[in-house]
């Protein structure tokens, strides 16, 4: 046959989804004829052989767990290129039509008026002569900055954060603080019985897998879903690992409400509990242990401290007297006593790790510092540290520069990209307000919460408190965001878009590349464009593989009128700048007087490789690869060393040990009778019914599984033709719109007349959203599923509104973890389930429902453009 | 010269990967002798197809990765032999040219694999990425993308096919998809005692099938059992174990898969006779002990583990987690370099390690 041209040129860039700065994912991106073809792993091969690399693999019984000589892509990264042509691409920069700043703004018709088409002349004019007149008005900490969160990992343009470093040169801006979602049970409850700073999972993980390989006998995926959150920031060598333990015998057992995707195809057991009632389970364990004498006196004797606090309690000799037995905790978590029993006799045997990602639906729950540091405490009672029993994740590897943070071999260089990086850092400056009380402190100051509760702070920081506004200071009056998705993504959306609707912002400005979420709230959009558009410097230090670091290049042109998220910040600059005095030579301060090319260029002298190869060598071979490191075959191997010698490895705990009974809560919150200083079981607070015994439960009575997506990284990703045509993606109803899944158990699903397919609304009394049910086994009855972060589509927006598009973050709790700790509550929340009549709910909202609409992407902008634009 | 897909069900963890990789090269992109474009939705070359099995809590899902055989006798080529072609690899090619009108080519395939489309008057199907084959590349995009080798694309002799299936449908028409560990059925279950509220530990559990042949497993730590890979038959499961009177259970596993539910044994025997669950737990630990200790005096003993630390930032006064293998490195919360801090500090506390242990 006629010979083809598969490519022009290729050109690896990272297809990650961590943002932050913070690229993995590498992939090599074909183009040819101006237009991105493919996106495919990038083979090793092509420069290194496996020996250069000191290529790491295991051996047990005559097999061998080979990680791979390729990048393992997720199916996200892989479909990347629908999202640069999305046809929800905002083509141009927009105003709301109704909001003038020189005379009416209509705060109220946020998300409901349409936009018109403004240049980028105008749009920077405009930002830059709102921000003059509220520095002027009120101050800068009126100036409320969204620039953090997940997304494209770009570097030079950062996906999030642009605009901070800016306003922080004329005077500083409120901060949005990122509370740590990822960790919340671990952040506020584990730190203060094992420390682990900076997030309180397990630091200390080197030789893990190896370890678990050569002594293992099981694995405990609490929550853990390691085909599929490992996928925005880092691939897929965590499935091997589990394919690998299946093949090596290591028992793989699966403790969640249901069945993921990992569970889907690697478990050998499953024990369903309901969902944020594992402490229940937890303390029955512990129960069983100590009544039997199933647990390690010796080491607790050695290793812990406060630890007959927790035993009395659990016996109940306490306040409470209620003996934790498997009877009392089958009533609570729905595993039979008989099964509990099973689990804490098999336990007190055998060599047991737990694997985590990120803690899965508990850690982001009411009082979800209690299971966290209940599973700590079971870990200590069975000789944490020993062979084959430690905490390990299947993600983060080496994050926050700990290489201790990996269970896999690292690599000699973890290259850094950080000082090519423009975007969000973790100094919150003066003033803040921490992301999960925004829609308060907008509405109704003052707020007041402990912590700057980001990741990386150590514990003390929680002891101490912070307000918002500042004393002397107006509240929010003008928001930058960069980062349009709270409404989806966070505590209570609904009530997030009453508070966008009040008085008190005068200004919303936005920017980001698609039309979605949050943006259809603003007054002033600016498109920004995707990684495909912009030339960058990245790494991958997450494969568990090698550490790579390439120079992208620009694949493609700019879609529209997009700018990458710098320059789009530079033009605002430039027009501020114009106002002289503190805003004078903005440009040159901003920019540093470096372009793109000189940013980059540092960027590779401080990666740590500038040694190991030339700039023009790097830009020549596209990537870099790091060799292995030497001897991590003969490296202790998780906590052992803290096993074998607690005084000679201490905790960053104050007594050094486990804290069964943390002395520091006791004394900074004493009458803290949720977070007390030993773990406990939680029924209900005045802030929180969210028990299917509580007595909303009569109206409200399942609980919702609300997780990590599978086909999406958060709120991004939900646009992608190829992953909605997945039934596990979207479910198309009869009026042709494409649903978010629920599932539902067949014999709740019978009981309630609902059949696969029907398209159902998911209430309670913060609002509605809308479904389509998946009926299925893989999902414990009682229990409810819908993954987070489905694009927002309000039929009725703000309080007790009504959503198309099955965003639950919508109708999640405004109240945050426990009354001192100020964590997300954004799953295992009650709901209930009903069917609806999709064309008779449309013939009451015919305009909503009739918005331009592709099956293939979902909305497009000309819904939410005036017409004729 | 002849490849065959080789897919091991065993291994494909469903992330849709060569789904996915297949459309990125052909959705709306032409490859010019060998294929036109697919449009953007609506095709699968490669399908994932999903079979949830089971009932809570034994529910596994099994992904069959299912694309075109490129059969060597294929109906497609026999229903327009001037319009598709087989070629010398084996890969079965409709010409976008010739086959332009051609429903029959569409409506020809046993197991649905080509599609007809509308807007082109034309059949499409899997072309086994024939466009980059010819440019060098070993294997076709699904096969590329798949990171857990579930699917391979090797030459027929160098994999043994021994227990590979092939798609019923496609029998006689010489199909090139062999796949491992096709899914067949599975029996489990739990067996517990309801008077003392435990499970049996050690039960026998017979299977016969409608054929009297017989497997035989005994219930694990947790009570289960499982009989993994069987045929789709009516099952009779038979139940015994020390103490307790023998059950016998029925179960139909032609259409389904079926995890037949908490099995109760009633106790006959005098339990005096017998430990309790909390003693064998006991003397099962006590012996784990041993073992456990055996194998620490076995293993090498242990360096001191390279220590996290903590140092405050000179330049914003916070604390800052770290390690001596950091390198270089900046404060996180406001960028100053700690490079020189951290490596004081590292080696002071290697320092104090040395003293403490001489």
């Amino acid at each position: 046959m006629a010979k083809v041209t598969i490519a022009d040129r290729t050109t690896t860039k990272s297809l990650g989804f961590c943002g932050f700065g913070l690229s993995s994912n590498a992939a090599d991106v074909d183009v040819k004829d101006g237009k991105v073809v493919r996106i495919r792993p990038v083979h090793f091969d092509e420069h290194y052989t496996r020996e250069e690399l000191r290529m790491w693999s295991l051996e047990k019984d005559g097999r061998v767990f080979d990680p791979g000589f390729k990048t393992l892509l997720p199916p996200i990264s892989l479909a990347y290129k629908t999202r640069t042509y999305s046809p929800n691409r905002i083509p141009y920069p927009l105003k709301r039509v109704d909001w003038d700043p020189n005379g009416e703004r209509n705060p109220q018709n946020r998300g409901i008026s349409k936009y018109e088409r403004i240049s980028w002349d105008e749009a920077t004019s405009l930002v830059a002569a709102e921000i003059k007149r509220v520095h002027d008005a009120y101050g800068p900490y009126s100036i409320y900055c969204q620039g953090e969160g997940h997304g494209e990992a770009k570097n030079y343009g950062g996906s999030h954060g642009c605009q901070i470093s800016l306003l922080n040169m004329v005077g500083g801006c409120t901060i949005q603080a990122r509370n740590a979602d990822s960790w919340e049970g671990w952040y506020w409850g584990a730190k203060w019985i094992w420390g682990m700073d900076p997030v309180g999972q397990n630091v200390y993980q080197n030789g893990v897998f190896k370890d678990i390989t050569e002594h293992g006998d099981a694995v405990l995926y609490w929550g853990a879903d390691p085909e599929t959150t490992p996928w925005g920031w880092g691939g897929q060598l965590p499935s091997r690992m589990c394919y690998w333990f299946n093949e090596i015998g290591v028992k793989s057992i699966f403790i969640c409400p249901d069945v993921n995707y990992t569970n889907a195809v690697h478990a050998d057991k499953w024990i369903p509990v309901i969902p944020n009632t594992d402490a229940a389970l937890q303390l029955a364990i512990a129960y069983v242990w100590l009544t039997e004498d199933l647990y390690d006196k010796d080491y607790i004797a050695t290793h812990a401290d406060g630890f007959d606090w927790f035993a009395q309690y659990v016996l109940g000799n306490l306040e409470d007297g209620t003996p934790k037995t498997p009877k009392w905790a089958e009533e609570k978590c729905g595993v039979k006593a008989y099964t509990i029993k099973a689990l804490a006799r098999y336990w007190a045997k055998s060599n047991v790790s737990i694997g985590h990602c990120n803690g899965g639906g508990y850690i982001r729950s009411c009082f979800s510092h209690e299971p966290a540091r209940l599973e700590v405490a079971l870990l200590g009672m069975q000789s944490l540290g020993k062979p084959g029993a430690n905490q390990f994740q299947f993600i983060e590897w080496t994050l926050f520069g700990l290489p201790s943070k990996s269970p896999v071999p690292r690599s000699e260089i973890y290259p850094s990209t950080e000082s090519a990086y423009h975007g969000f850092d973790m100094d919150m400056g003066k003033s803040f307000i921490v992301k999960t009380k925004l829609p308060q402190a907008i509405m109704n100051p003052p707020v007041e919460w402990y912590g700057h509760t980001a990741a990386g702070y150590p514990k003390e920081d929680q002891l101490e408190k912070f307000q918002f506004p500042l004393p002397g200071n107006e509240g929010v009056k003008m928001i930058w965001s960069d980062a349009p998705c709270w409404s989806t993504c966070w505590n209570g959306g609904f009530e997030f878009e009453e508070a966008l609707r009040s008085p008190n912002v005068e200004c919303l400005v936005m920017q980001h590349p698609w039309m979605e979420n949050d943006t259809l709230f603003a007054d002033i959009i600016m498109p920004t464009a995707t990684m495909m558009e912009c030339p960058d410097l990245s790494g991958d230090n997450y494969n568990g593989q090698t550490a790579m670091l390439y120079l992208e290049e620009q694949a493609v042109d700019r879609v529209g009128e997009a700018k990458s998220e710098f320059e789009t910040v530079c033009e605002v600059a430039r027009k501020l700048e114009q106002y002289g005095g503190a805003y004078e030579n903005l440009v040159e301060r901003y920019t540093g007087g470096m372009d793109c090319e000189a940013v980059l260029r540092k960027g590779f002298e401080d990666s740590g490789i500038a040694d190991r190869i030339t700039y023009e060598e790097l830009k020549e071979q596209r990537f870099w690869c790091s060799p292995v490191i030497e001897g991590w075959e003969d490296e202790p191997a998780g906590l052992i060393a803290f096993h074998d010698d607690p005084e000679g490895n201490p905790l960053d705990t104050p007594t050094g040990k486990l804290e069964y009974y943390s002395t520091v809560l006791a004394s900074y919150f004493p009458d803290d009778k949720v977070r007390a200083p030993y773990p406990q079981w939680i029924e209900e607070t005045d802030r929180h019914h969210e028990r299917v015994t509580s007595d909303r439960a009569q109206d409200y009575p399942f609980p919702l599984m609300s997780n990590h997506p599978r086909w999406r990284v958060h709120a991004n990703l939900d646009d992608v033709p190829w992953l909605r045509e997945i039934d596990t993606c979207k479910i198309t109803g009869p009026d042709g719109y494409k649903y978010e899944p629920v599932w539902i158990n067949p014999v709740d699903a019978k009981r309630l007349g609902i059949e696969h397919h029907d398209v159902v609304k998911l209430y309670n009394e913060r609002g509605t959203v809308l479904g389509a049910a998946h009926v299925t086994e893989r999902i414990r009855p009682g229990v409810l599923y819908q993954d987070h972060g489905a694009r927002v589509d309000a039929i009725v927006g703000g309080r007790k509104g009504l959503d198309r598009g099955g965003a639950n973050n919508l109708i999640c709790t405004p109240e945050t973890t426990s009354e001192n700790c100020a964590g997300e509550v954004t799953n295992s929340f009650l709901v209930n389930v009903a069917k609806v009549d999709v064309l008779e709910l449309a013939q009451r909202y015919p305009e909503e429902f009739a918005r331009d609409y592709d099956p293939a992407t979902g909305h497009i902008p000309e819904a939410y453009l005036v017409k004729g634009e | 010269m002849s490849k065959v897909f080789v897919v091991d069900i065993d291994k494909c963890n469903g992330c849709h990967n060569c789904q996915v990789a297949c459309k990125d090269e052909h959705c709306n992109q032409a490859w010019p002798p060998y294929a036109e474009a697919q449009p953007l939705t609506g095709q699968f070359w490669m399908k994932v197809k999903e079979k949830e099995r089971g009932q809570v809590p034994v529910v596994r899902l099994s992904y069959i990765p299912w694309m075109c055989n490129h059969c060597e006798d294929a109906a497609c080529m026999k229903a327009a032999p001037d319009a598709v072609h087989r070629r010398e690899d084996g890969l079965v090619i409709i010409d976008p040219e010739k086959a332009k009108g051609k429903r029959e080519i569409a409506d020809a395939c046993p197991v649905g694999a080509v599609y007809y489309n509308e807007e082109l008057y034309l059949p499409q199907k899997c072309t086994g990425c024939a466009h980059l084959l010819d440019n060098g590349w070993d294997v076709p995009r699904c096969v590329d993308a798949c990171p857990t080798e579930a699917l391979r694309y090797v030459e027929e002799s160098e994999v043994d096919l021994n227990e590979a299936t092939t798609l019923s449908e496609l029998d006689g028409a010489g199909p090139r998809v062999y796949y491992l560990n096709y899914p067949k059925r599975f029996v489990a279950g739990l067996v517990f005692d309801p008077e003392v509220e435990e499970v049996v530990v050690g039960a026998e559990v017979k299977l016969t099938g409608s054929d009297g042949k017989t497997l035989e497993t005994t219930t694990d730590d947790f009570g289960d059992f499982k009989f993994d890979q069987v045929e789709a038959d009516v099952y009779r499961i038979d139940l015994s174990a020390d103490g307790y009177a023998d059950k016998t259970v029925q179960t139909d596993v032609r259409e389904i898969d079926r995890f037949v539910g908490d099995i109760e044994l009633e106790f006959s025997g005098d339990r005096s006779a017998y430990p309790s669950a909390a003693e064998t737990a006991r003397a099962q630990r006590a012996a784990a002990e041993l073992k456990w200790t055996e194998m620490r005096a076995s293993m090498k003993t242990v360096a001191p583990a390279t220590a996290n630390f903590a140092v405050v930032c000179p330049s914003c006064g916070k604390k800052v987690n770290t390690n001596a293998e950091a390198g270089s490195i900046r404060c996180q919360f406001c960028k100053a370099d700690l490079t020189e801090l951290v490596k004081e500090k590292a080696a002071e506390l290697a320092a104090k390690k040395a003293a403490a242990q001489a």
